[in-house]
């Protein structure tokens, strides 16, 4: 590679950081502003409750700066920020980093674990279908995937419970672990983390392997077709050699896909964490909203555009790796 | 030899088999009398476990069982002097001769879970902690009439009070729970919540605190030493389980042994399924349909339509409430008598509620100028129709289902009813700010009363108060005033009687529904009474009989303890 092609790959890259952080930051600073023009606070009376006066909210909204100008208030929590201070949950009644040291690696090792599977299952299926396109085995798989494709992830997590965990008694309904998971020895307590990862796994990994095995039909569908994939037939390359060869070619769709995936996973995993009871970031986000917890949301969304960000990066950087024509020359 | 192909799968059975035999019991038979484990599954989990942060059941639930009053409220819930409350934190009290001050003297052998004795330095300081505004207190209103707590000696704890009240010895115990001064000194009150007994609490209730997992559970275990008695039972677990389904499911399938409350679909299953039965008590809460009074162009007017008495009457009469509760509620809720639940109320059977009379609706209506003209279903008087719209907080299944049925029953009579469903924050800002015409409310209600007041009374128009639909009665707080002022419990009860009837002759709201709070319970355990001041009051005296425990009773715990 020459000195020149190796600069234009740094610039390129660094100029998808600086998007990135971009992103990062246009999308914290919309969420604090709106979160701020909603009805309602922190300190707002619930519903059904009257015993905290008026004066007294007054004065708990100055004690956490919510009486100052916008302006002021975005300033300070910009300087926190970039301190790594994300402030205080009104909600949880912590710091919003001790919350986020919690729940985020949950939330991560349920996407990772389900991302992980379905593209894995769903490459290989849809992989398989595109080489036998229209076959009995394929429309079979098409419809189930379809099926699965369709359903939403809660109303999906809740067939789950009702079917593994209320007819069959296999798994147990919600948590990470079992109430007396620490009197258990190790095995057992293996095997009881394992138990209650299983739905929430298994119901985001349908529905994203259904995802990437129709993305990977199709791309599989058309790299069949195409005159290089002919010509590896002509030249008598085995059919393995010649699938492997079309394969890569219909990667580079599924790969964009995975990037996309990325943050529609964080928004699937709010349903399954709340039906299973997980306690990751995408649930506790919700009930944030609600509460008015400024300070957790806009954490929240500052740490799901990073991710989005991250997983459009990591796309990229994939599809350049299956896909030489798409390289900086 | 085993074929290859098998292999895989008979070393991961060996690997199963030997994992779960890892975790069987060698379970020796538990005759103890006191014994168990219980798992609670929570609606929701805790912010915080500190008395004065303390606000929904579910954090209520714990910090209750781990922290003492210096006394409890009877079961009569009688809140006028010191009637029928019982001893815990505070083994007697004394009154001053002007009724000034109360004198608790400290059970000697109260000790917080941590060893140290509980002493009167203990009260003095949560009082503080409860009534400095920096604290975010939920409670610190509760406590306005006391004036400050004073410790003679380390046994001794006077509360001094600013005035003479039939409720000052019910404000100086019920709202305050004692908590350890000694792990509470130097404390920012603006960061109250952060200190670590908000997270891992030391009491000297006879549950002490073990463990909190994030997300996860809580545990508790009983106090051996407590200066009331052992807890009944071992060990109490308490893992959220924020999905209501899913909170269901954990009871039916044994994983949870309570869970409370239940909703009507659910007690249907909770009947059918063997191992679980139901056990009620009444919420304390009311709902209703709440009217505006006021316009809300201009506060300084009556409203258009509801400003006039006999319109509300009307739309009272037109609304079969007894159908609304039943087919929302069915057996777990009753009409609502009034702005208190019955509970509270000795004599409801003599208040006289307005009829369910369609006929007399119309003919009401009729008579006060509203009137249906040949191409209009709705009335209208002076050109102003008889419309409503209902605001419906988004979150309330059961007050949506409600509005809906109103809206229909309403119709009847010519009123046209708009539903408009509102998230609870941009609900409350409009109620707030009393840019509404009704809306479905709900308030929940304490032994006190006070919410009569707050809620209700001309003087909780504007500002501080939450009488957001502007209904003002002279008779109303006068009688309010006697209920809350008056020492003769006699007088109270027929002031009280007097105050309800007079708000519901001139109906500021239609009184909808009092809920009640169904729980469902492994039928193993024995719960006693479930008080009405909320189902974890009676924790420690829930018991599971030997032989009805399980593995589960027994794992993890040493030789009985």
């Amino acid at each position: 590679m020459t000195g020149r092609a190796r600069r234009t790959r740094w610039s390129r890259m660094i100029g998808r950081l600086l998007q990135a952080v971009l992103v990062v930051w246009a999308a914290s600073t919309a969420t604090f502003v709106l979160l701020r023009a909603a009805p309602g606070d922190p300190y707002t009376t619930s519903l059904d409750g009257f015993d905290i006066p008026d004066s007294t909210r007054a004065l708990w909204r100055t004690q956490r700066g919510l009486d100052q100008p916008l302006s002021t208030q975005y300033v300070l929590w910009l300087r926190n920020a970039a301190r790594g201070d994300l402030g205080y949950s009104s909600m949880l009644k912590r710091p919003v980093r001790d919350v986020m040291r919690d729940v985020l690696p949950r939330t991560l090792l349920l996407m990772g674990l389900a991302l992980g599977t379905s593209m894995l299952l769903g490459m290989a299926i849809g992989a398989w279908q595109g080489t036998r396109e229209n076959s009995t085995g394929d429309q079979w798989i098409s419809t189930a995937s379809m099926i699965a494709y369709s359903l939403p992830e809660f109303w999906l997590a809740l067939l789950m419970l009702q079917l593994f965990v209320q007819w069959l008694g296999w798994f147990p309904a919600t948590g990470m672990v079992d109430a007396m998971h620490d009197t258990m020895p190790f095995g057992q307590q293996l095997l009881d983390r394992l138990a209650h990862l299983a739905l929430p796994w298994l119901t985001l990994s349908l529905v994203g392997t259904a995802w990437f095995a129709r993305f990977q039909r199709s791309s599989m569908i058309d790299a069949w077709r195409e005159p290089h994939v002919r010509t590896a037939r002509a030249k008598g390359l085995s059919e393995r050699g010649v699938r492997q060869h079309a394969w890569r070619t219909a990667l580079v769709p599924v790969i964009t896909l995975f990037g996309l995936l990325f943050p529609a996973l964080l928004g699937g995993a709010v349903f399954v964490e709340r039906v299973f009871g997980w306690p990751g970031m995408g649930y506790t986000t919700i009930l944030a909203v609600g509460a008015r917890d400024y300070e957790f949301v806009t954490a929240a969304v500052v740490v799901g555009s990073a991710m989005t960000a991250f997983g459009s990066l990591l796309a990229d950087g994939l599809q350049q790796l299956a896909d030489p024509r798409t390289r900086v020359p | 030899m085993i074929a290859p192909r098998f292999l895989g799968s008979s070393v991961l059975l060996t690997i199963s088999a030997l994992l779960i035999g890892c975790g069987r019991d060698s379970a020796p038979t538990d005759t103890r009398e006191q014994g168990g484990t219980v798992v609670i599954a929570l609606s929701a989990e805790p912010a915080s476990l500190l008395p004065p942060l303390v606000g929904s059941d579910h954090e209520q639930a714990i910090t209750e069982v781990v922290y003492d009053r210096l006394a409890d409220i009877g079961a009569a819930l009688n809140t006028v002097g010191d009637a029928g409350f019982t001893p815990r934190l505070a083994s007697r009290w004394t009154w001053a001769a002007d009724s000034m001050s109360i004198a608790f003297t400290m059970h000697p052998d109260a000790r917080w879970h941590d060893g140290t004795p509980a002493t009167s330095s203990d009260v003095q300081r949560s009082f503080v902690l409860y009534t400095d505004p920096r604290a975010e207190s939920r409670n610190a209103q509760l406590l306005t009439n006391i004036d400050s707590v004073s410790t003679p000696d380390a046994q001794t704890a006077t509360f001094w009070f600013k005035r003479r009240s039939p409720q000052q010895f019910y404000d100086a115990v019920h709202h305050l729970f004692v908590m350890p001064a000694h792990l509470l000194v130097d404390v920012d009150l603006a960061q109250l919540a952060t200190v670590p007994l908000a997270r891992a609490p030391v009491g000297t209730g006879r549950f002490a605190f073990v463990g909190w997992t994030s997300g996860q559970r809580i545990e508790l275990r009983a106090d051996s030493g407590n200066y009331r008695g052992r807890a009944m039972l071992d060990r109490v677990y308490f893992v959220p389980t924020p999905d209501f389904g899913a909170a269901t499911v954990k009871l039916f399938t044994g994983e949870a042994d309570f869970f409370s409350p239940l909703n009507r679909e659910s007690l249907q299953q909770a009947a059918r399924t063997p191992g679980v039965r139901v056990w009620s008590y009444p919420a304390l809460r009311y709902l209703h349909l709440a009217f505006n009074l006021r316009d809300p162009a201009n506060r300084a007017r009556p409203h258009p339509v509801l400003g006039d008495v006999a319109v509300r009457r009307a739309l009272a009469m037109a609304t079969n409430r007894e159908r609304i509760v039943r087919t929302v509620y069915d057996s777990i809720g009753s009409v609502a008598i009034g702005p208190a639940p019955r509970v509270f109320v000795p004599d409801d059977s003599l208040l006289r509620q307005i009829p369910y009379d369609v006929s007399a609706a119309r003919t009401l209506l009729d008579s006060a100028g509203w009137v249906l003209s040949s191409s209009d279903s709705v009335r209208s008087r002076a050109g102003v129709r008889l419309r409503l719209e209902i605001l419906v907080p988004s979150v309330s299944v059961n007050r949506d289902r409600m509005a809906v049925l109103l809206q229909d029953q309403l119709r009847l009579i010519g009123a046209e009813v708009v539903l408009q469903r509102l998230e609870p924050n941009a609900l409350i800002k409009l109620t707030k700010a009393g840019k509404f015409d009704a809306w479905m409310g709900g308030w929940n209600t304490s032994p006190g009363l006070v919410g009569l007041r707050q809620v209700w009374s001309t003087r909780a128009i504007g500002g501080e108060g939450d009488n957001t639909g502007g209904y003002s009665s002279n008779v109303f707080d006068a009688n309010v005033d006697s209920v809350l002022t008056s020492f003769d419990p006699s007088v109270a009860r027929r002031a009280l009687n007097r105050a309800l009837q007079t708000i519901v002759d001139d109906a500021p709201a239609i009184w909808l529904v009092e809920e009640v709070s169904p729980s469902g319970m492994s039928s193993r355990i024995e719960p006693g009474v479930l008080p009405a001041t909320g189902w974890w009051h009676a924790l420690p005296e829930w018991r599971i009989p030997p032989a009805l425990r399980n593995d589960r009773d027994r794992a993890g715990l040493g030789p009985a303890n």
